[in-house]
């Protein structure tokens, strides 16, 4: 049975590939504006 | 020191030393599109795969590109893998009837075997169904060893590229690692392995009846395909709990040998692909010997210790002398098949290398010895390293090399013939940050938060210790326990899991924008301002900054950790 641990844990997991997406554009930034 | 151990111990650096230009000259066909002898029987496939994944194996990707889909492939996996563990009490291929991990378990095992760290918060044989076992954790050994591969052959392709802005194809790269690397290698090893005794069935747990007419249940399952992907691929996740103690996935002193062995051997080739792909080889043998120069000195670290033993056994009364039938030393916790030299061997390579398999108890090593494979894995796990992992963070830390030498002695700060820029360095340093700050805050958080505490058996710097060392094993992408810390609790699970992430993908990314940067960059000619990166001199400097930057960062915990406990037993204190 799904809990809402299940969905706590996909969905962090969610967030730090947001926060992974987020670092590369920044050093997208950083290396284009070199 | 017996002559046996001697032997044992040189002919192992030995042939990882010769290993390195023969499989990096296979890994360098592989990468570089040549035809291989195994194209026959497997290009049908790879051709195959592409054609089902709508891959464009000739289009180039930037290094934006090649991150995403590095992020993408491996949150599916997760997902995937999550899912199965949540669900295998209602699969088949569950002779042993175990039941689904709980919520926070299945996120800390998914994300371990996404990145490579296989840290296992669960006992394997009555954790994991046979088909959770080959269809999750044998299926993620592959794939994120293949990441791993994939990741530090586009970061060599930007190291070495003039004026480019693709740095590959990851599906490609993912596709050749498996297809041609990784499956071929270890198919042989996972004969090799049965032969010597380790078990391949699918067949229920055997109960039997013991001499003295106890019942023991033998566990048993597909061991020798998962064994050898463990090792090859740098994983370390265990089929056993006793993980490669257990006499059905490490049976023989030749096996132990042979495990150890296949840990390093991909590593140690990718230096020799780096080399190849640099147009210059002495650049991977300069790679090569600093990962050899820092290894020997672990091992002589850790066989010393463990030789000498525990003084406080002697004051007992206790002969720790080595002779005939006897092995002497400090063998708690060690395997009697393997010795002192076999797990000396074995703890070091499993360190030094981000693979996390253990053949011994690290918690029951001297103090120095355990502080050694703590030192090994926060140094970046670069002495060799993860398959991949180590060649890239090798390669860091030679491009700070370069730069701390150019800020010494007044010299342009280039790295085979393209100048390393305040980009590429702030990169590189986020890169290192990473790690280190994951390890400390981790441990830190551990060290006073009171149901972090629970967790810890021993009291005085060996409580520190196993703190600290699951939270590098952890961010370390290691893998490996040293015991003495009940890790499936809701903080060391979530935490650890966090700390898993970072290590894995807060490295990756810098490394890849890195690549990303440099091969984008013309070279230019050396001059007599060029501070050259094929000799000696630079395997001193980066055997240098490695431990400077690396291994000083840590000194203070390890003063309160390893250190003080060993000047402790000296004293007769034990914990």
């Amino acid at each position: 049975m799904w809990m809402f641990a299940d969905i706590v844990a996909v969905a962090g997991a969610g967030a730090f590939l947001c926060l992974c997406a987020a670092y590369v554009h920044l050093a997208e930034r950083m290396v284009s504006d070199r | 020191m017996p002559a046996a151990d001697l032997v044992q111990l040189l002919l192992f650096v030995g042939l990882v030393a010769a290993a390195a230009v023969p499989v990096g000259s296979y890994l360098h066909r592989v990468y570089g599109a040549e035809r291989t002898f195994l194209h026959p029987a497997l290009g049908w496939l790879e051709r195959a795969v592409y054609r089902f994944a709508g891959v464009d194996s000739s289009g180039e990707m930037t290094w934006v590109a090649y991150a995403g889909s590095v992020l993408i492939f491996s949150f599916a996996c997760f997902v995937g893998l999550f899912v199965l563990l949540r669900i295998q009490g209602m699969l088949p291929l569950n002779p042993a009837h175990v039941s689904g991990m709980s919520s926070v378990l299945a996120f800390n095992t998914a994300i371990a075997f996404v990145t490579n760290t296989d840290w296992q918060a669960y006992a394997g044989e009555s954790g994991a169904s046979y088909l959770t076992q080959m269809l999750g954790l044998t299926w993620q050994n592959f794939v994120s060893a293949g990441v791993g591969l994939s990741v530090a052959v586009a970061f060599a392709r930007g190291l070495t590229r003039k004026g480019r802005k693709g740095i590959g194809n990851f599906w490609v790269d993912l596709t050749r690692s498996c297809l041609y690397v990784l499956l071929p290698f270890a198919f042989v090893l996972a004969v090799v392995l049965a032969s010597q005794g380790v078990v391949q069935n699918l067949g229920p747990w055997t109960h039997v009846t013991t001499l003295e007419g106890a019942r023991q249940t033998i566990a048993q399952g597909p061991v020798a395909s998962q064994e050898a992907i463990k090792e090859l691929g740098t994983n370390g996740g265990g089929f056993f709990n006793a993980n490669s103690a257990h006499p059905f996935e490490n049976p023989t002193p030749l096996t132990n040998f042979l495990e150890a062995f296949a840990i390093l051997l991909l590593p140690a080739g990718l230096t020799h692909l780096f080399g190849k792909m640099a147009g210059d080889v002495r650049q991977g043998r300069v790679l090569l010997a600093a990962m050899l120069v820092l290894f020997v000195i672990g091992l002589g670290v850790v066989y010393g210790s463990e030789r000498a033993g525990n003084p406080n056994l002697t004051r007992a009364g206790a002969d720790l002398t080595a002779s005939i039938g006897r092995p002497g030393g400090n063998m708690e916790g060690k395997e009697v098949r393997f010795g002192i030299a076999g797990s000396a061997i074995f703890v070091n390579s499993t360190t030094a290398a981000s693979c996390g398999a253990v053949d011994a108890a690290h918690d029951s090593l001297t103090p120095l010895a355990g502080g050694m494979a703590m030192l090994n894995i926060v140094l970046g796990e670069i002495v060799f390293g993860g398959v991949g992992s180590g060649l890239y963070g090798m390669l860091v830390f030679a491009i700070i090399a370069v730069f701390i030498a150019g800020l010494m002695v007044g010299r342009t700060p280039e790295y085979l013939g393209k100048k390393i820029g305040p980009v590429e360095m702030k990169l590189a340093m986020f890169a290192l940050l990473a790690l280190e700050a994951g390890v400390l805050v981790i441990a830190g958080i551990g060290a006073v938060y009171g149901p972090a505490l629970a967790s810890v058996a021993n009291a005085g710097p060996h409580g520190l210790s196993e703190i600290l060392y699951a939270a590098s094993s952890a961010v370390g992408n290691n893998g490996s326990a040293f015991a003495g810390l009940a890790a499936d609790t809701p903080f060391w699970d979530i935490g650890l899991g966090i700390g898993m992430l970072v290590g894995r993908f807060l490295f990756i990314i810098p490394v890849l924008a890195i690549a990303g940067s440099m091969a984008s960059k013309k070279t230019t000619p050396p001059t007599s301002g060029t501070f050259p990166t094929n000799g000696a001199l630079f395997v001193g400097l980066l055997v240098g900054v490695i431990v400077i930057v690396g291994a000083l960062t840590f000194f203070p915990v390890f003063a309160l950790g390893p250190v003080l406990e060993h000047a402790l037993m000296l004293a007769g204190g034990t914990f």
